[in-house]
């Protein structure tokens, strides 16, 4: 009977919803409502591309592998079990940093770095592409463990804790790595804004 | 929020410059719910789907689909005899017995005495 109702999924379509509402929108998703699996899909999608960007060599990758992890999640729904703690999107982070690594490891890294107004469809503010593209070369440059932590931190939005659960580290690593790398890379920034 | 310092929060707004465009956005929405809609989806989930659809006329269609089903095909004549099964099993256990009997009968001569337990 529950599974009956939950196909007629009628929340929010739009605004920020709570890890409760997330909740419901799972259990609507897993039985079939497209609704539902469009709001999951749009409440998370930035911040999964965001996490992801860094890992990836080109716009056109980054998409690939985001869509690739929300096709991946959608279809396995039922495989989900929440834990407490540990928010939905930290799972979705997960499988999109495994796409993210097993695309690297088939097909060697390009280093197009194509962040040009062609790239994403339409035509960005300069500075933002600068800032972009800096962001991206900065980021680069770190081995890609912390380069992963960094993104799943400040990309992805996880707690400190949360990014240890998924990366596979100490809580306190984690820290230490953020502190440093946040240091460094707001320095290097501010040295080349105009 | 998940940024407690100053820095943190810069950063954070940094990475805003790697965010999706809504061109980007609405192009991945497109092949994710087509591999949504093409994900395989069991029997009964199809059939949910249907009621969901027009729950009215799909649900009438449903029973009267299963009125036919039972009532114009070999399968309600099974549902039967099935139902009835019970009675027949007695018939046959019954008819068994007798049949037994006999054959002990004319296989011994009908002057051989009977087992004990036919006395």
């Amino acid at each position: 009977m529950f599974v009956f109702f939950a196909t007629f999924y009628t929340g929010p379509s739009e605004g920020p919803a709570d890890e409760a509402e997330v909740q419901a929108l799972i259990r609507a998703a897993r039985v079939g409502n497209d609704r539902a699996a469009r709001r999951l899909y749009a409440l998370h999608v930035a911040r999964v591309f965001r996490a992801v960007r860094p890992m990836c060599g080109s716009e056109a990758e980054a998409e690939d592998v985001t869509q690739d992890a929300f096709i991946t999640v959608l279809g396995s729904l039922v495989k989900y079990e929440p834990l407490a703690g540990r928010p939905f999107v930290a799972w979705v982070l997960t499988i999109a940093m495994n796409l993210a690594r097993k695309r690297k490891a088939r097909a060697s890294r390009t280093e197009e770095q194509s962040l040009g107004p062609s790239a994403s469809g339409v035509a960005l503010e300069e500075t933002d592409v600068l800032l972009r593209q800096k962001l991206l070369a900065l980021l680069n440059e770190l081995p890609e463990r912390e380069r992963r932590i960094v993104s799943l931190r400040y990309g992805g939005e996880l707690t400190a804790d949360e990014v240890a659960e998924v990366v596979g580290v100490s809580a306190a690593n984690v820290r230490k790595i953020c502190e440093r790398q946040r240091q460094r890379l707001l320095q290097r920034l501010e040295e080349s804004a105009p | 929020m998940t940024f407690d310092g100053v820095d943190d929060e810069r950063l954070h707004q940094r990475f805003a410059a790697v965010a999706p465009t809504e061109v980007q956005v609405a192009r991945m929405q497109v092949s994710v719910m087509n591999g949504y809609a093409q994900r395989p989806v069991s029997l009964w989930r199809e059939w949910l789907g249907l009621l969901q659809a027009r729950p009215l006329v799909n649900g009438s269609l449903v029973a009267v689909a299963a009125m036919v089903l039972i009532f114009a095909t070999p399968l309600g004549a099974l549902l039967r005899a099935l139902s009835s099964l019970p009675q027949l099993q007695a018939v046959v256990s019954v008819r068994g017995d007798a049949a037994t009997t006999k054959q002990w009968a004319s296989r011994n001569g009908q002057n051989a005495r009977a087992p004990a337990s036919y006395d």
